[in-house]
């Protein structure tokens, strides 16, 4: 069953909502009886009579006052319900995040979900506050306008009533057409800047190749053709615009003429007439102000359902328990008989079976794509498996408490995440509960320590938004500041695959060494040559262990594996 | 002043046509206007008629009038559509403007500006500053014309009425203006709230595999929980102003009708004016009052966007590269050899205090293929983007085919080279176009031969698009071992004397190398190969080893390696 999130915020509030619709009531009506007062003095007035000012100049500023006090009321409350609404729906949104399936990220790409999630939660400001306030009291002013017109005369509200709904129609028409023009508008100005950050992206290639003119070429013909769009959509945006403008006048002229016979027909008076005409310019700029709110709104709403739908996607599966059962030395992650699909019908892993003994490292070999970072995604929960038994210290993965299970074990991965702050919150991001002490131990096991004070502000130096600022050697060895910082009894362990130069190597084989002192490891090895003495290696061949031993014992089986070493020691 | 004549160079960009621009604002504003003033008139002559009952002269007056409204509206159609189109033209040329300047910079600006920060922040400028042309000015400009034109008839109406209008409305102007400043500073408090929330929702999920393994990801919710509450908390203030400011303007709203009832009736009794120029003031007035307090309000958003511009003018003030580096020094004056590549006694630096290269000498054979390769930092890149000609090196001389590096343009230099960086960008563009980048006038026969040589026609054939797949964003539909092999099918395809390949297969999986290794193997002897490399298997391919040492360029090792 699909929950819809934001409705029941927005119910939850709606109080100060209804309060707002009132208050637009009252202020409808205070500019009715206003006018109304107009009305009575000028017939007066034609009569012959002398108008009285002080008799109604107390009502009239009475009126005033409560005008004020109903629009100033009226303000607070539509705030008041879009905040309030807001607050609510964004900590929604935060906590789901953060429990979604990690399927999502993989299918959806952070930068786009981060786009979603802060533009659409901006419009649903507009939306709460303005959009749907704004179509609310056009409409409370309408039939408040339409009553006292009716109260005039009858057959006056009938020819209004017929005369606008046909400009109605016609305005949605235009606005629809329009906001399909706009977008190809759009289109044309972002094909130009992505063409000059594509070049600059690829600055190096350009001008080693010359290809400037080229791009330039492309850049001229860009221009070219959004003047020329823009010609398209301007000629044809203002013949609507210009059109709407007359047809949107032709109303007042024919309520005007017919209201002018009923005063020569007498049904009407010359101070009436002036009251009606009055009115007239504020029914109609309500009326026009209709459609756009709702085709504003609709466009709003688009938004909330895209944020609606990351809202009922589904969350990661967690059970309750938050330790391991009965201790096995033998056995601190096992799987039997694993299998696991990104795809349906695609399977990556078939029925893979291993237990990991307590402190032994163990590593896996294999091909691009034989499951190895699979399995990786598997252990620390990312992905459920499809069949076959996953247990984590003797426990069930499903009966664990997710984020007691992945307590457990630290990751150091490839494509490490560097926060854009500095290289000290971004060590102690492994562990907030340390101190600054804790934080350089850490970084001088990890052999980073020397290189982070080489910086001009130490710790205190940000790093680049990704940080690109920092190599992949220098991320990695933070990765395992991180990992140290997090003393977790599983170390999972994702070599890099770019070759990193011979003394960045050295160091992070040095800190691994220290890491991996007192705990169970698991390896995913790109080289053979630096997993030899590791106590056992498993080699992957398309979704099973093909071959399982010491580097002595599969050498001198001379299956995959020796093959494997066999070919980087030829290259070497 | 300075703005002035900052907003002069603005024009500047569209040339002549700003005339034509201009116009455009000024009869897109009157006109627009007119129509309104057309439409009031005829109120007034229906309130006049209905008084009198001549009803024929009431047709033709209001034929008149219609007549009159439809024609201002036309002239509006047009002068609209002049505006716009020249705003755009104005925004196509400050982008190319720009751009034509952006890809001539010489490459140490890109090295020094982190090309994401100065894009955006460019895109943000350019952005900002064609917005001047496109809405900021006309924003200004139309309210101080619409003003006037409504203030005409008005005066001739009744300029005792509409004097006392005039005397209320500054009166809001006030008011608003006084909130102005209180709004603006809660506001600016409350999008700092909002970037930081963004921020850490960012950080969050950017980094969700961290987050997730983490606790410290389950912190990062907490706080953007609490900036969250803290946002709503400030709110608090900005809702009061507002409320008091729609209050306010609501209540000299009311005291505005309830002026010119007063005044309107006492001046109706008296003769002044007729119920009918009443109804027209009254009907003008919601015009005129709506502009009237638009005055002066978008002139901080256009002195915004001026300065916006002025970032635009500086950057493109930044010197450009030149053709050629040395322009006026003599050359070092090397021997002349048989080489095909002479580096003689090479000094370069980044900075003074911290020579890269000093004394550093390299020789290369016709026909030769030579790997560099040395410890990080120790200047093997440096050597290429020497050899590319983007940095001017200090003292000694390159010769390349024979010509010096000081008598040949930087154009001239690169069309000797062919590069392969370690990052094997590639445009957003289909293969073969990115392929052609080698030679323009490349026929498909060639481009294809080039992909073969470059072991990648295999790849791309079982593309369903073929040659004709667009690689996406940055080459991301490929993976990096095809993205590295259409760099060099590019490089080949340039049939330039030397091939330059720094760290070409570092970032490759084993496969992906082996593959990029048997293409350089079947260009070797052909051209002149330079690889900068690390790994042994890559090094392999190359006649001779030179090792740069770790203390930069006091000596150069160099070996032969006898090949097995």
């Amino acid at each position: 069953m699909k929950k819809h999130y934001f409705l029941k915020c927005a119910l939850r509030y709606s109080g100060y909502f209804l309060v707002s619709l009132l208050l637009s009531y009252l202020l409808a009506d205070i500019i009715v009886r206003g006018n109304d007062i107009i009305a009575g003095a000028v017939d007066t007035l034609l009569l012959g009579g002398q108008v009285q000012f002080s008799a109604f100049l107390g009502l009239f500023l009475g009126l005033t006052l409560l005008g004020i006090l109903a629009a100033f009321t009226k303000s607070i409350m539509v705030s008041k319900f879009s905040i309030k609404v807001q607050t609510r729906y964004k900590r929604l949104v935060a906590q789901k995040l953060y429990r979604l399936e990690y399927k999502y990220f993989d299918q959806n790409g952070s930068a786009s979900v981060i786009n979603k999630v802060n533009s659409d939660i901006a419009v649903t400001d507009q939306l709460l506050g303005e959009t749907l306030p704004d179509i609310c009291t056009s409409a409370i002013e309408l039939l408040t306008y339409a009553v006292y017109v009716g109260r005039l005369n009858g057959k006056l509200l009938l020819l209004m009533l017929l005369c606008y709904p046909a400009v109605l129609w016609f305005t949605d028409y235009v606005a629809r057409k329009m906001t399909s023009l706009r977008k190809t508008y759009r289109q044309k100005v972002d094909a130009i800047t992505e063409i000059s950050q594509d070049c600059m992206s690829g600055i190096l290639v350009l001008r080693t190749f010359g290809a400037e003119d080229h791009f330039q070429k492309k850049l001229d013909e860009a221009a070219e053709a959004l003047v020329e769009n823009e010609e398209k959509r301007t000629r044809m945006s203002n013949t609507v615009i210009i059109t709407r403008r007359i047809l949107q006048w032709l109303p007042n002229i024919i309520c005007a003429v017919y209201a002018y016979t009923l005063v020569r027909g007498g049904a009407l008076s010359v101070g009436q007439l002036m009251a009606f005409i009055i009115i007239l310019e504020r029914f109609v700029n309500a009326f026009v102000g209709l459609p756009f709110g709702i085709v504003d709104a609709r466009e709003h709403w688009v938004c909330v359902e895209r944020v609606e739908k990351i809202l009922n996607e589904k969350e990661e599966e967690s059970g309750t328990r938050t330790s391991g059962a009965g201790q096995n030395e033998n056995e601190v992650i096992a799987f039997d008989n694993v299998s696991f699909e990104y795809m349906e019908n695609v399977p990556v892993l078939r029925g893979i079976s291993f237990a990991i003994p307590r402190e032994s490292t163990v590593a896996f070999v294999g091909e691009s794509g034989g499951g190895k970072s699979t399995i990786f995604h598997i252990l620390c929960g990312f992905y459920p498996i499809v069949s076959g038994e996953y247990r984590l210290l003797g426990r069930k993965f499903q009966e664990w408490d997710i984020e007691a299970a992945r307590k457990q074990i630290a990751l150091v991965s490839q494509n490490v995440f560097l926060f854009p702050t500095s290289i000290y919150e971004n060590v102690r991001y492994g562990n907030r509960n340390v101190d600054k002490e804790e934080v350089i131990e850490a970084c001088k096991y990890a052999r980073i320590h020397d290189f982070i004070m080489s910086l001009p502000e130490g710790y205190d130096t940000v790093v680049g938004e990704r940080g690109i600022l920092l190599s992949g050697g220098e991320r990695q060895r933070i990765s395992i500041a991180r990992a140290f910082l997090k003393d977790a009894p599983i170390l999972l362990l994702d070599e890099p695959t770019s070759a990193v130069d011979v003394e960045t190597e050295k160091l992070i084989q040095e800190a691994l060494e220290v890491l991996r002192k007192n705990r169970t490891c698991i390896i995913i090895a790109h080289r053979l040559s630096t997993i030899r003495k590791v106590d056992r290696i498993m080699v992957l061949k398309d979704g099973v262990v093909a071959e399982a031993g010491t580097h002595r014992e599969l050498m001198d089986l001379g299956g995959l594996y020796a093959g494997m070493y066999g070919k980087e020691v030829q290259e070497a | 002043m300075k703005t002035w004549k900052l907003f002069l160079r603005t024009m500047k960009v569209m040339e002549k046509r700003c005339v034509i621009y201009l116009l455009g604002i000024f009869f897109m504003s009157t006109c627009w206007a007119m129509f309104s003033v057309m439409s009031s008139l005829l109120m007034k002559n229906v309130v006049d008629a209905a008084q009198t009952g001549d009803s024929r002269r009431m047709l033709y007056v209001i034929i008149g009038n219609v007549a009159g409204g439809v024609i201002s509206l036309l002239l509006y159609r047009k002068a609209a559509v002049v505006y716009n189109v020249e705003a755009k033209r104005a925004f196509g040329k400050l982008s190319i403007l720009l751009f034509h300047h952006e890809v001539r910079l010489p490459y140490s600006y890109y090295e020094t500006h982190h090309s994401g920060d100065f894009m955006s922040k460019l895109s943000y400028d350019l952005e900002k500053a064609s917005s001047i042309y496109g809405s900021r000015l006309r924003r200004t400009v139309a309210p101080i014309l619409q003003v006037i034109v409504y203030l005409i008839p008005m005066m001739i109406l009744s300029w005792q009425i509409t004097l006392c209008l005039i005397g209320v409305n500054i009166l809001t102007l006030i008011v608003n203006t006084l909130f102005i400043a209180p709004i603006k500073k809660v506001t600016k408090q409350l999008s700092a709230t909002n970037g930081r929330m963004t921020e850490k929702l960012s950080n969050l999920l950017q980094g969700m595999e961290q987050a997730r393994m983490y606790e410290a990801g389950k912190n990062t919710v907490e706080e953007f929980l609490t900036e969250n509450e803290a946002y709503a908390k400030q709110s608090n203030r900005r809702i009061l102003y507002t409320a008091c400011l729609e209050g306010g303007n609501k209540g000299f709203d009311l005291l505005c009708a309830l002026t010119f009832l007063m005044l309107g009736i006492f001046f109706v009794q008296n003769g002044y004016t007729t119920l009918g120029s009443l109804t027209a003031i009254y009907a003008l007035y919601g015009s005129f009052s709506n502009q009237f307090l638009q005055l002066g309000r978008y002139l901080p958003e256009l002195i915004g966007c001026l300065a916006n511009a002025q970032n635009i003018f500086d950057f493109l003030e930044e010197a450009e590269e030149p053709d050629n580096w040395y322009e006026g020094q003599k050359a070092a004056g090397t021997e002349v050899t048989e080489d095909f590549l002479r580096i003689w006694d090479l000094a370069f630096c980044y900075r003074e205090d911290k020579p890269l290269l000093q004394h550093f000498s390299m020789e290369m054979k016709p026909g030769e293929s030579i790997a560099v390769t040395g410890p990080s930092g120790c200047g093997k890149s440096t050597l290429s983007k020497l050899l590319l000609g983007l940095y001017p090196f200090q003292g000694g001389e390159i010769r390349l085919a024979g010509r010096s590096y000081y008598d040949l343009t930087n154009e001239e230099i690169r069309q000797r080279i062919a590069y392969v960086p370690q990052e094997p960008y590639l445009f957003n563009l289909s293969i073969k176009e990115n392929i052609r980048m080698g030679k323009p006038d490349a026929s498909e026969e060639e481009i294809i031969r080039a992909a073969k040589l470059a072991h990648a026609h295999e790849f791309i054939e079982k593309l369903e698009e073929g040659y004709d797949t667009n690689v996406g964003e940055r080459g991301n539909r490929l993976s990096g071992g095809q993205r590295q092999r259409i760099a060099i099918a590019r490089a080949i395809l340039k049939d330039a004397p030397l091939i330059l390949l720094d760290e070409a297969t570092s970032a490759l999986d084993n496969e992906s190398e082996q593959l990029v290794n048997d293409a350089l193997k079947g260009l070797k002897g052909s051209r002149n190969i330079i690889m900068i490399a690390h790994r042994p298997s890559t090094i392999a391919l190359a006649d001779r080893v030179c090792v740069f040492p770790e203390n930069p360029g006091l000596t150069e090792k160099e070996r032969v390696k006898t090949r097995t």
